[in-house]
């Protein structure tokens, strides 16, 4: 049984490919370091009620090549941007790179030219 | 000027101090009030004793609230309770209770478990709901006492948010409740929690603990269409 909800009541579906680049030899952090810095830095950021209007999660992510796929609407993809380098940057000294936004995975693959099955 | 109705209050009603509890509602500016029996304990009996503590200014009401979370055969219990209540609840945490609950005719509220791991409550079981002429009952004690203890995270809270959002889509009125056993909360400050945590509008907080409670239990909202005896409004 799935779940139906009306047009409009949650926001339009957007992929984020992105990357952890570290800084020197330190390798990518893993993706339960990252949810959980994601997490803390979405209630720093916007505490409890302000968390609670976003929607973004990891949708694939390789703790090897730090690259990573975040799942988020269209409403709340410049805050879950922010969250997502707020976190990387709370994890240790990484920067991150988005490589694309589309609506679909396979318009992220296209877009950002590394199959998403890989990561 | 609004009548408003305290939902859920769990008391015993043989006890001693249920006359302070009503007292302390009526101060508050609530003109009824609605008694929670557990299931097990329901009976003709209890219903009169319930109905026997109305006050001159305070109406009371008895109702029973099957949950389906914890109970997993909650149908056969729900099927138990006879006499039907003045007020009948089915608390939900899952789809396909959701699904059920929304169906059954003698049910007046689908309670929404703020402990949810998903949204369950989605299109077809509102649309049926508002078919059948049921509210959907938002438990406020237990989302504030899991806020203060930061234990409702606010994932919870936007499945919260959505699942409100599908009702007021489709038309289906919301209802607050208090089911806790401290001190009563105020009907202004139940009404400002349901607005910045829910962001359900303020006269819509305001018609979730007068008008739509008020209509369930004089039975405008109940029975005629599901074939059921109106209660005593």
């Amino acid at each position: 049984m799935r779940v139906k909800l009306p047009r409009g009541v949650v926001g339009r579906r957007r992929y984020v490919a992105f990357t952890i680049v570290p800084h020197g030899p330190k390798n990518p952090p893993s993706r339960s370091e990252l949810e959980r810095a994601m997490s803390e830095a979405a209630l720093y950021l916007f505490g409890v009620l302000g968390s609670a209007d976003l929607d973004f999660s990891i949708k694939f992510y390789s703790g090897r090549s730090g690259k990573g796929v975040l799942k988020t609407d269209n409403r709340s993809l410049p805050y879950a941007l922010t969250i997502l380098m707020t976190a990387a940057a709370a994890v240790g000294p990484f920067t991150l790179e988005v490589d694309g936004v589309s609506g679909t995975l396979r318009g992220l693959a296209r877009k950002s030219c590394s199959p998403t099955k890989t990561l | 000027m609004r009548s408003f109705v305290y939902l859920k209050l769990r008391a015993d009603p043989r006890a001693q101090e249920i006359a302070t509890t009503l007292n302390e509602l009526r101060r508050l500016g609530y003109r009824a009030v609605v008694v929670d029996i557990p299931p097990g304990e329901w009976s003709q009996e209890v219903r009169d004793e319930v109905r026997a503590l109305s006050l001159h200014n305070l109406r009371v009401y008895a109702s029973v609230e099957v949950d389906a979370e914890s109970d997993p055969d909650w149908r056969s219990t729900l099927a138990r309770v006879r006499p039907i209540p003045d007020y009948l609840s089915v608390k939900v945490a899952r789809l396909t209770d959701a699904r059920a609950a929304s169906l059954i005719k003698s049910v007046d509220s689908v309670v929404l478990s703020p402990s949810c791991e998903e949204v369950f409550w989605d299109l077809v079981s509102a649309r049926e709901a508002a078919r059948t002429r049921k509210v959907v009952e938002v438990p406020l004690s237990p989302i504030l006492n899991q806020l203060v203890s930061l234990r409702l995270n606010y994932r919870r809270i936007r499945r919260m948010k959505i699942m409100l959002r599908v009702s007021k889509r489709v038309g289906l009125p919301i209802v607050a409740s208090d089911p806790s056993l401290g001190r009563p909360i105020q009907p202004s400050l139940a009404a400002s929690a349901l607005t910045s945590i829910l962001s359900v509008g303020w006269e819509e907080s305001l018609d979730s603990l007068s008008a739509h409670p008020s209509a369930i239990l004089s039975g405008e909202r109940r029975l005629f269409l599901r074939g059921y005896d109106q209660v005593e409004g």
